[in-house]
């Protein structure tokens, strides 16, 4: 079952939202495991066992871990959490892949077992991993109702595809939160919104996207190559960032706020910055426990080859890679995200490298203050970092290494292939209006405007006037959005893959 | 409360839509979950009861949201549209961007079939014709060429539309909303038909004597982007001024046909929301979707007996040929069983074509030649009012309603057009039984001497019927 579909606005939800605020308030949280599980069986019956037991194994896990807090017997129980987890992820996600590429490379026969792929367990998995760190860390103390832990896994807002929620985050709010209107109205709102990304927005440019990307690569011109590329980066961020929309606003219906999890991230000037902005949540999860502890464990330790002790740069350079390499394979089980993580690991190194450089030369300099940007380089920064992301969208949307650069091949003509056709000139025609409307959505120009309207139009008293105004718009976005969700076919998340 | 506008405005949508449409959830639920056994079927179930859910959908509902959905297309100038991929073309036409060229076009089975089908009308010293309908979209413009040349291999006589009606324009043939002929092209068929088959009438086909009726027509390419979007068409509808009687046989007239005019046979399913653009008035014909029809016209006796086996393209030219013919039998085999071939006698078999499905019709499906049966018992179920007939298979070939074996039940030995089915899912091998349940009530049409035996529909029947009742005075005597 997909938010943007007519069973879960026309069955799930109603029966979720009069269920929930009918009930007495002692339940809900079991009223919305119950419903949660339903939602996941819903797509994907049998595999709602894999995430029961995963409840019940990281429930355990943690249980053991926060009584052995000062022993050593607390770090046996969390490598044996990591090996469930991770392992239960290995066997799903990358066990066909790993024996195909074993395969490939050495030429053996083994079987592939052809594993179905459990819908949002990289998301539940991270979770639960995260929980049961955030126990042995002492950063959190252990939930002793399984059902409260049950709930925050598999709280249906997030559990196929994100955002990661905290525990410490959440904690709080599964024993005591409070429904009031105008958390559900923000949560109303948002939901539209996202709705109306995922359904409007990104289903209309991947019809731009699916054109280009079905063509060969000879037929592309130069111009499609790269409209093709560019609708893509556009339905991908509409179609995630839609998604997380409507996770946040569903969880705040039931009165759990979650932490954002994209940040207009196409304004980025660096590719630093577009991580600190694009799946915020996956981005924190993986500094937080695996950039942090790698870097920790690294820093001062002997280097293999040269003896010397690793330095700061050092420890940061490898423990970044690491995290990248885990970055690209929690993506998908592929060579080409594979890359996709070495891809950016190669782009934030040396972004930071250059940063760490400028730091040192402003010392030397006794520069106190960092000089702003001048517009031509901000505006050169804004163009190499959605280069950079466009490649790199292009490595995520390839089904190979190879299909990504025959791709960039027709990006620059090297099929002889011209930069302009007939049929170029017709789809700019038939995207004039949504390509740039797109461009300008996924920036804050409008939120900005909007703002500066608000303030300039505040001593003439007229806000009460905007706000009607800004509450039809929610509506006829609605309307729209629901008109859509019922003249499309199956229109499942891209992220649902993960 | 001007801040939770949107907010009482969501909740009332969500309940409101729900409520308005309590009766296509249930019925989705209801056909979902008492047709699945296993987690596999409840898995593809679920997946299936989106599409359950659309289509039951209020319709108002549906016209409304066809018409926003629409409007907000045109607003960002979208020529292509959808997940169909419809195409805005100039001058208002939509056609789909079907992926398929004329290289890829699949001939199978549709080649086989026109091959046996034309194997067994010669056998009956029966006249055979293929009319060919071009298919209308961007990418393939003409007639089916591959088609048509492997018919005339074949030595069956074809014809294209583009032959039949003088080509003003390609889309002229068609409305600019939908992929079907037009009324106008329908009728052009009719006429050249009744010529060639010399039952042309003058009176009958001077439009002078016919209600024309016009309405609106927004077809079904159009009602993915709503009447905002499109330039409508008009349908039209020729309703016969003169007399007409007509019986009229289906699948749930096996007791009688249905006798009246034709607007209460032919023409008997004009729709609740006549007049609206959004009806599907194509579909007013023949009981589309029942597959097999046969018109018996009481006023014309000119004993022409006309099979018409087509698609939805055929269904207005088989509708206004009935007006012309003694006797037609209507075939769809997209969504029927193939009967016509053996329980009728025909002068004529037409066969009438356009689009990719059609290349997925069946005619003669899996035959058996060395097909055998043994009829080894009937005796009555002591808990219904049912007669179980058990039969054996002791020929070649699985028997499955797929492979359309059923029992058939005679009356003083001729085919009544009842038949008994095979359970969805069963298959019974060579050497194997299998009950064949009967209403009692059935063999209660009449006196005369009731059997039963088995038929792979459009092949053969395996045996000799087996008598197991005769009435006499509406007693049984035997």
């Amino acid at each position: 079952m997909v938010f943007s579909s007519t069973i879960f606005i026309f069955l799930f939800l109603p029966i979720c939202l009069t269920g929930y605020y009918l009930i007495n308030p002692k339940y809900q949280n079991v009223f919305l495991l119950i419903m949660s599980l339903l939602f996941y069986a819903w797509g994907e019956p049998q595999f709602v066992l894999v995430l029961i037991i995963s409840i019940f194994l990281n429930y355990w896990f943690a249980i053991f871990i926060s009584k052995n807090m000062n022993s050593p017997i607390k770090n046996i129980f969390v490598v044996l959490m990591l090996v469930y987890n991770l392992g239960v992820l290995f066997v799903f996600k990358y066990l066909n892949f790993a024996i195909g590429s074993i395969n490939t490379i050495t030429g053996a026969r083994l079987m592939i077992p052809g594993i179905a792929l459990p819908i949002g367990i990289s998301f539940f998995t991270f979770q639960a991993i995260s929980y049961v760190l955030d126990v042995a860390f002492g950063k959190v103390k252990e939930q002793k109702n399984i059902l409260n832990l049950a709930l925050y896994i598999a709280f249906f807002p997030q559990l196929i595809a994100g955002p990661i929620v905290r525990y410490n985050s959440i904690e709080e709010q599964i024993n005591n939160r409070a429904s009031t209107r105008e958390l559900f109205a923000e949560g109303v709102k948002r939901f539209v919104v996202g709705l109306s990304k995922k359904i409007i927005l990104s289903n209309m440019i991947a019809t731009l996207s699916d054109t280009v990307f079905a063509m060969q690569y000879e037929q592309r011109t130069i111009l499609m190559a790269w409209m093709g590329v560019i609708a893509y980066c556009l339905q991908l961020y509409f179609d995630f960032s839609g998604y997380s929309d409507m996770a946040i606003g569903l969880g705040k219906m039931f009165g759990f706020s979650f932490e954002e999890n994209f940040n207009y991230p196409y304004i980025s000037k660096s590719i630093v910055e577009y991580w600190s902005r694009w799946h915020i949540s996956l981005g924190q999860w993986l500094r937080d426990y695996l950039y942090t502890p790698v870097f920790r464990s690294v820093i001062d330790k002997k280097n293999i080859i040269t003896k010397n002790k690793i330095g700061l740069a050092g420890a940061d350079l490898t423990a970044l890679f690491i995290t990248w390499i885990f970055a690209g394979i929690w993506h998908g089980a592929g060579w080409n995200y594979i890359l996709y993580g070495l891809y950016y690991f190669a782009f934030i190194a040396l972004e930071r490298q250059i940063e760490s450089y400028q730091k040192r030369r402003r010392k030397r300099l006794k520069i106190k203050k960092k000089v702003n940007d001048t517009v031509f380089q901000s505006v050169l920064k804004h163009l190499y970092t959605l280069f950079v992301v466009c490649f790199g969208q292009l490595l995520f949307k390839s089904s190979s290494v190879h299909d990504a650069l025959y791709s960039i091949k027709a990006m620059f003509g090297g099929y002889g292939n011209s930069i302009l056709d007939i049929q170029t000139v017709r789809v700019l025609r038939e995207y004039r209006i949504l390509l740039p409307l797109c461009i300008i959505l996924c920036t804050p120009i409008i939120q900005a405007l909007s703002t500066q309207v608000r303030k300039k139009l505040y001593r003439y008293n007229v806000i009460s006037c905007l706000n009607v105004v800004s509450q039809l718009i929610y509506i006829a976005l609605f309307i729209v959005a629901v008109s859509y969700t019922v003249t499309s076919t199956y229109n499942p998340f891209i992220y649902f893959n993960f | 409360m001007k801040k939770y506008l949107i907010t009482v405005f969501f909740i009332l949508a969500l309940y409101s839509l729900s409520i308005f449409n309590i009766k296509s959830l249930t019925i989705a639920f209801k056909t979902a979950y008492t047709e699945s056994n296993t987690l596999s079927e409840v898995k593809s179930v679920n997946q299936g009861m989106e599409t359950l859910i659309n289509d039951g959908l209020n319709v108002n509902l549906k016209h409304c949201i066809w018409d926003v959905y629409g409007i907000v297309c045109k607003a960002l100038n979208l020529k292509i549209i959808g997940d169909f991929d419809i195409v805005l073309k100039k001058g208002s036409y939509l056609v789909g961007k079907e992926s398929y060229t004329e290289e890829n076009l699949q001939t199978e089975p549709f080649i086989s079939e026109m091959e046996i089908l034309s194997s067994e009308t010669k056998k009956r010293g029966i006249d055979l014709l293929y009319i060919d309908i071009p298919v209308r979209n961007a990418w393939y413009d003409g007639c089916c060429t591959e088609v048509v040349n492997a018919l005339s291999d074949l030595g069956i006589e074809t014809i294209s539309l583009t032959n039949i009606i003088p080509k003003a324009s390609y889309n002229d043939y068609f409305y600019r909303t939908d992929g079907h002929i037009t009324t106008e092209s329908a009728w052009k068929i009719v006429e050249y038909l009744t010529k060639k088959y010399g039952i042309y009438d003058e009176y009958k086909m001077n439009l002078d004597n016919y209600e024309v009726v016009y309405n609106s027509f927004c077809g079904s390419s159009g009602r993915l982007i709503g009447k905002y979007n499109v330039k409508l068409d008009t349908f039209v509808r020729y309703i016969p001024k003169y007399e007409t009687w007509f019986s009229y046989g289906k699948r749930e007239y096996q007791y009688n046909s249905l006798e009246g005019g034709y607007t209460d046979t032919i023409m008997s399913k004009m729709s609740p929301y006549d007049g609206n653009c959004y009806c599907y008035y194509i579909t007013d014909y023949l009981d589309y979707g029942e597959g097999l029809v046969s018109c018996d016209n009481k006023l014309v006796d000119n004993d022409m007996n006309v099979l018409v086996i087509g698609t939805s393209q055929g269904f207005q030219v088989a509708a206004y040929l009935s007006l012309f013919c003694d006797k037609l039998t209507f075939l769809d085999p997209r969504y029927g069983g193939v009967t016509a071939l053996l329980t009728g006698d025909y002068d004529k078999v037409l066969v009438i074509n356009g689009g990719s499905h059609y290349m997925n019709a069946e005619f003669s499906r899996y035959t058996y030649p060395n097909g055998k049966a043994d009829i080894i018992s009937t005796h009555a179920d002591s808990t219904n009012s049912n007669l179980v007939v058990t039969v054996k298979n002791v020929g070649e070939g699985v028997w499955n309603e797929k492979n359309q074996v059923r029992l058939v039940l005679y009356k003083d030995g001729k085919d009544t057009g009842m038949r008994y089915f095979i359970k969805d899912g069963e298959n019974i091998e060579s050497g194997d039984n299998y009950d064949f349940v009967v209403p009692i009530m059935d063999f209660f049409r009449g006196d005369g001497t009731y059997s039963v035996g088995v038929i792979q529909e459009g092949v053969k029947y395996y045996d000799n019927p087996k008598e197991v009742m005769t009435l006499k005075n509406g007693e049984e005597s035997s």
